[in-house]
């Protein structure tokens, strides 16, 4: 083990997947002699050529598509957009082709693809640049819907999307990339499933699932609220789709309680499908209503006192805790 | 912001409560732990004091009028406060809110649930989307649907008609065999969580009833020609009217009594009782036949410990403390105070005491944890001139006695026929928790301390 970023956790998985694999290249915009807009593929074109990690125009429809041809004909690409908001002008690609080739074609064409990129709010980048897509995409049988918190889930789940025989979504946390934990050591080839959860903090008095930035201001509410005798159950489903219902539904059973944290909008998406389906399993083990705690319903202001009233914080998810837990 | 308050639950037994008075009026300021008003239960007219800090906006329920807990009675907020959404929320529940007036026809059950008490209501401040809002503004969630057990439909705990209740808790009341309806909510608008049953399942628990047959009173057949000649007046049932009739149909039909009558010689005790008082007439306190009675039961369940007992469905109950319930007669009922640690107490202690709390039931000031929890009860009717009598089990006691007058009469001593007193018991068991030899052996033990007063100091 050591300890590195987020950041490098990716681009070590794509390294060492492009090297196991010379099939695997990278597409995007600014991913080659820029080194990537975030940075998540420097070194790549130096170690790989300008074949296999390719500059793009700005043109998503076009590099999207190309990828997905390219996925269909026996490569596999990874599309790495600049942000995920960019990627509603390849929409027509990701879900009309990459989602449903495989089937329309009754099993001719898998289409191995990963589009990656960073999701969700960052500081001040305004509403067409702080989206969650997340929902967009969850809701599309075909694809799967991978976001890790951790580094050393990025790594695991990033080289396990680039192996799966079928398109990814893999949404990255715009913030997370300079978090640092620790990461098996290069070569030790760990890789992570989709659709496994994980309890990243036992409690005993509410399940809370999260994903993305809000994972780190729900640990930081659960160290506070751990002085008061209140013990927080944190779980991160890691794929969101496929989910792991079962770790939290357990999890629900024994807290009785759950709360759902993440920066989607509040309409919909993985986290109402979440409520749905505890509601469903754990019915009889609800001592108090579901609730949420996300960003509000708005586009995402530019200002930074407005944004941060916005983004879910540690107040609403507290509040939302305590709410369930009768103690407001 | 202003809210709608439901009628508190004063006692863990009320089913539903009369506004006896307002202390307060329309446009008072309220602070917590004010007098807000009177509220007449089954066992006694108990302050309401405010847990909010407030101005009474406006009074839902007129005094006079009896209500189920939970409904709404007021509405607090702060003053000029705009109340109508509030009152419509009221009036669209009206049917299952509003307070049935004496001798009005009780109004049906609305289908429709009004946002409980407490609940939220969409702010004006929310902040509105540019777009098109896409949430809906937040609702309590809606009870689930009543339960139904043994065919018969649960009494509500929200003013909506239903009792609510969290699934976890539904799940747990199947599992435990507990009946929602007597469970006060502490969660939102009086939800019951899980805490409230399992503070529920952590009490003794008395004898399971079955589902409670109506009263004699609903099953009443009157002689059509009597009531045509001479019609009846009415009176309406009070609180206590009514837990008097559940609870005494209840225990006479669930619990298996079963009577044990005992002769005693008054003598002894008559002899102590005049030379405690010789000693008190200074500070011009004085004690009872009945406050040595009192102990000597007290002293008595020590000494035989399997009558100090309640059946509690799948297990007996043995208790470790002798509280002792004495049934005091009030105008319109009776009421059992109970007198703790009888068995560590003086006589004078326990006279003092006994007057102090008879009076308090009288004035109807009783509190709700003077009156419950005890071990075993006594019932005196000697002031009548009732010879002997049997008493009523007080589930979920295990045994009452009875205690009669004391009678002058001949009575045979050392082979001679001389006058004596004689003072007859009976005392009533349940038979799931003491048997026979059990209630007599007690009894024996009780006539040994009555006629040698002086062995309660052993």
């Amino acid at each position: 083990m050591r300890e590195i970023t987020y950041r490098d956790a990716l681009k070590e998985a794509m390294a060492e997947e492009m090297e196991r694999d010379p099939r695997v290249f990278v597409m995007g915009e600014e991913v080659g002699h820029y080194q990537g807009a975030y940075k998540v593929t420097r070194g790549l074109l130096d170690q790989f050529g300008a074949e296999r990690v390719i500059d793009t125009p700005i043109a998503e429809a076009g590099f999207a598509g190309v990828g997905v041809g390219a996925a269909m004909t026996g490569l596999r690409p990874i599309i790495e957009f600049m942000t995920w908001n960019f990627s509603f002008v390849a929409f027509d690609q990701i879900v009309n082709n990459a989602a449903k080739m495989y089937q329309m074609s009754a099993g001719q064409y898998p289409v191995p693809i990963v589009f990656r990129g960073p999701n969700a709010s960052a500081r001040q980048v305004g509403a067409q640049h702080s989206h969650a897509v997340e929902p967009f995409y969850c809701n599309v049988p075909g694809l799967a819907v991978v976001y890790p918190s951790t580094p050393r889930d990025a790594k695991g789940l990033l080289k396990t999307s680039i192996r799966d025989d079928n398109p990814v979504v893999f949404l990255e946390g715009e913030t997370l990339y300079n978090v640092k934990g620790d990461v098996p050591d290069a070569g030790e080839d760990e890789t992570i499933p989709l659709g496994q959860a994980r309890v990243v903090r036992e409690g005993r008095h509410v399940t809370v699932v999260t994903w993305g930035r809000p994972f780190y201001t729900v640990l930081e509410v659960a160290n506070r609220l751990s002085g008061e005798g209140i013990e927080i159950e944190v779980i991160d489903p890691r794929s969101l789709r496929p989910l792991d219902t079962d770790t939290i539904v357990q999890s629900v059973k024994k807290t009785n309680r759950c709360v759902v944290v993440h920066e989607h909008w509040p309409y919909g998406g993985p986290g109402a499908e979440i409520v749905d389906r505890v509601t469903r399993d754990a019915f009889d083990y609800l001592d108090a209503p579901i609730l949420r705690a996300t960003n509000l319903d708005v586009p995402m202001p530019y200002a930074l006192h407005l944004e941060n009233k916005v983004i879910v914080g540690p107040d609403r998810i507290e509040k939302t805790i305590r709410d369930v837990l009768y103690k407001s | 912001m202003a809210k709608i308050i439901g009628l508190p639950k004063l006692s863990p037994t009320m089913e539903e409560g009369t506004l006896a008075r307002w202390a307060k009026k329309e446009g008072d300021a309220i602070g917590i732990d004010d007098l807000v008003a009177e509220i007449e239960t089954d066992k006694a007219t108990m302050e309401w004091r405010s847990f909010d800090k407030g101005v009474l906006l406006k009074v839902l329920a007129p005094e006079g009028a009896t209500l189920k807990p939970e409904q709404p009675v007021a509405i607090f907020g702060n003053a000029g406060e705009d109340i109508t959404a509030l009152l419509a929320q009221v009036k669209s529940g009206a049917a299952g809110a509003a307070p049935s007036m004496p001798d009005a026809p009780k109004p049906e059950q609305p289908h429709s649930a009004p946002v409980a008490p407490g609940a939220m209501t969409p702010s004006p401040n929310t902040p509105a989307s540019t777009a098109r809002p896409s949430t809906p503004p937040e609702k309590a969630p809606t009870a689930p649907p009543p339960v139904v057990q043994n065919g018969v439909q649960q009494v509500t705990n929200g003013h909506d008609g239903r009792v609510r209740a969290s699934p976890l808790v539904r799940a747990l009341a199947r599992e435990h065999d507990v009946d929602l309806r007597g469970v006060q909510g502490t969660g939102p608008g009086g939800r019951i969580i899980k805490r409230d049953v399992d503070e529920v399942l952590s009490r003794p628990k008395p004898a399971p009833v079955a589902e409670a047959k109506a009263p004699a009173a609903h099953v009443f057949v009157p002689l059509q020609t009597s009531f045509e000649r001479h019609p009846p007046a009415e009176q309406p049932l009070t609180q206590m009217r009514k837990t008097i009739a559940r609870r005494l149909v209840e225990s006479k039909q669930n619990v298996p009594h079963f009577y044990l009558t005992i002769d005693v010689d008054a003598d002894p005790i008559n002899d102590a009782r005049a030379r405690i008082n010789a000693e008190l007439e200074k500070s011009g306190e004085k004690v009872s036949v009945n406050d040595l009675l009192i102990k000597a039961c007290a002293i008595a369940l020590r000494r035989v410990p399997a009558v100090n007992r309640s059946f509690a469905g799948d297990k007996i109950l043995q208790h470790q403390v002798v509280d002792i319930s004495v049934a005091v007669a009030v105008p319109d009922g009776l009421l059992t105070p109970v007198v703790r640690d009888a068995d560590r107490k003086g006589v004078v202690e326990i006279g003092r005491e006994v007057r102090e709390l008879a009076k308090k039931a009288r004035d109807k000031k009783l509190k709700p944890e003077e009156m419950q929890g005890g071990t075993f009860s006594i019932s005196n009717l000697g002031m009548f001139g009732i010879e002997d009598f049997s008493a009523v089990i007080n589930p979920p006691e295990g045994a009452i006695l009875a205690v009669g007058v004391v009678r002058e009469e001949p009575v045979v001593k050392n082979g001679a026929v001389v006058p004596g007193r004689r003072l007859r018991m009976t005392m009533s068991c349940d038979h799931r928790v003491v048997d026979g030899a059990v209630g007599a052996e007690w009894l024996a033990a009780l006539k040994k301390i009555i006629e040698a007063p002086i062995t309660m100091l052993m």
